[in-house]
């Protein structure tokens, strides 16, 4: 799994590619933790490249989302690959995240 | 030429998460043996999720992460009854599957998605805890 942070204006981006499964969920969990510690955290995971989410990596990323909200922010998720958006709809955790197609949809969420 | 029955892949795996995308390789190749099945990629990835998860249980609660400790994996691909059938056995601590409660899916959950996301899955799973350890046996028709 590759893990890269950006900034774009007051938004930090977190691109995750290859597996995010128990294995590499804790490197998720921590940039998640450092990333929310200041208020407003919006964030938003860009997964377009996530070929394999497991129950660990839902955990994560729900964590995150609290966390966010927790400090006045907002986690977006975006990129879902087909089978992985298969598995947030099977949890309904669909109803629970914003999900956007591509980065650029969810960028520009913040800005509204 | 005989047609081929079945293909069988025999894995023994340590109690650590390091080795579990092995498992998903295996999958992935066996279920290209197997000529038109729909939504392939879909259906690949289920089931490699419901192994791995179930794995992961093995590793977490079985076996608690202890090191020097192994669990078998089989897979058997049959092509006449078009099924995927992955066995995993260990010789860790039962699992009380009837004490994982379904998640209430009208509520966000941190835990709990696991093995409520095997059993959604999978066209059948079986748990049986035995003299010689705990089975697992999942099923798919493809």
């Amino acid at each position: 799994m590759d893990l890269t942070i950006r900034s774009e204006g007051n938004v930090t981006i977190l691109e995750i590619s290859g597996r995010f499964d128990n294995r590499t969920a804790p490197a998720v969990a921590e940039e998640l933790e450092k990333v929310t510690r200041t208020e407003p955290a919006r964030l938003v995971v860009n997964m377009t490249n996530v070929s394999f989410v497991d129950s660990t990596a839902l955990a994560t990323l729900v964590q995150g989302l609290k966390r966010c909200r927790q400090r006045r922010g907002e986690l977006y998720l975006c990129g879902l690959q087909n089978q992985v958006y298969m598995i947030f709809e099977l949890t309904r955790l669909d109803k629970a995240f914003t999900i956007f197609p591509d980065e650029a949809n969810a960028l520009q969420a913040f800005e509204n | 030429m005989k047609q081929r029955q079945s293909d069988i892949i025999r894995l023994e795996l340590p109690a650590t998460y390091t080795y579990l995308p092995l498992l998903s390789a295996c999958i992935a190749e066996m279920i290209e043996q197997i000529d038109s099945v729909n939504d392939r990629n879909v259906v690949a990835y289920n089931i490699q999720l419901s192994a791995h998860e179930v794995c992961a249980n093995i590793v977490d609660h079985a076996y608690e992460h202890q090191d020097g400790k192994f669990f078998e994996v089989t897979l058997t691909l049959s092509f006449e009854a078009r099924s995927l059938v992955i066995e995993m056995h260990d010789t860790g601590d039962a699992f009380n599957l009837a004490s994982v409660p379904k998640p209430d899916l009208d509520e966000v959950h941190e835990h709990g998605y696991g093995l409520f996301l095997v059993h959604s899955l999978m066209d059948e799973v079986v748990y049986q805890s035995q003299p010689d350890g705990n089975h697992w046996r999942l099923v798919k028709y493809l």
